[in-house]
């Protein structure tokens, strides 16, 4: 069944019921609707660059970020993580929704910040499980497939975000965007 | 879809259809597992 879903899909996202939570995140495991919460964290992150404006240096459609995940065109398993961060992030905060059993696949990182944030590029140091990002393959010239291949949700928005030298217009654009990176999604049920 | 149950063939179905309509569409799955399997 799993194979005929894999060869017709561009992108299989495994959701599985993590086995252990941080203790920043107190839900009900055994209940659905509790973790379905879980699970909208991650969908409504992931899909974030798909719904922004085009004129926003972030912007992706489904495509492209297919491109920059599934870089050799095959491997379609992505690992799901999820965070939700308060001002101390540490690994621990990190939930993984993938399979267990199946190590190496890229990770797509969904995260929510509950906190204030003054250097983006700690937590990139904290969450990266190798300290290389997609957005540095400009600065680090060398093998750049790998580079792409640890995508990381919010460490691509800040980066492009930062590289890019808005026009007096597009300051226009960015003026109202929060001063904290990362973009907030919230999907707790009440 | 919930990938371990026999929603999993509906679904599939349902993929093979919109695979056939838009053949160079990118799609995305979900799929929702359980913790068991």
């Amino acid at each position: 069944m799993i194979l005929s879903i894999y060869e017709t899909t561009s992108l299989y996202i495994p959701l599985v019921q993590p086995a252990q939570l941080p203790s920043s995140i107190s839900i009900d495991l055994t209940s659905f609707w509790h973790l379905s919460a879980l699970f909208s964290i991650h969908y409504d992150s992931m899909t974030l660059p798909t719904r922004t404006r085009t004129e926003h240096p972030f912007s992706l459609d489904l495509h492209d970020l297919t491109a920059r995940l599934n870089i050799h065109g095959q491997r379609k398993i992505v690992n799901p993580e999820v965070t939700v961060l308060s001002d101390h992030a540490t690994i621990h905060d990190l939930v993984l929704m993938g399979w267990p059993e199946v190590v190496g696949e890229r990770p797509i990182l969904g995260s929510v910040l509950r906190g204030s944030l003054e250097d983006p590029d700690k937590l990139s140091q904290i969450f990266g499980r190798t300290g290389i990002f997609s957005e540095r393959y400009s600065t680090y010239s060398h093998s750049s497939l790998t580079l792409v291949s640890f995508i990381r949700n919010f460490s691509l928005f800040p980066r492009r975000f930062r590289k890019y030298s808005p026009t007096t217009q597009d300051q226009r654009v960015f003026q109202p965007l929060p001063p904290c990176h990362l973009t907030l999604r919230q999907s707790y049920p009440g | 879809m919930k990938s371990d149950s026999a929603w999993a063939g509906f679904g599939s179905e349902y993929l093979q259809v919109l695979r056939s309509e838009f053949p160079k569409t990118t799609i995305w799955t979900w799929g929702i597992e359980s913790h068991e399997v």
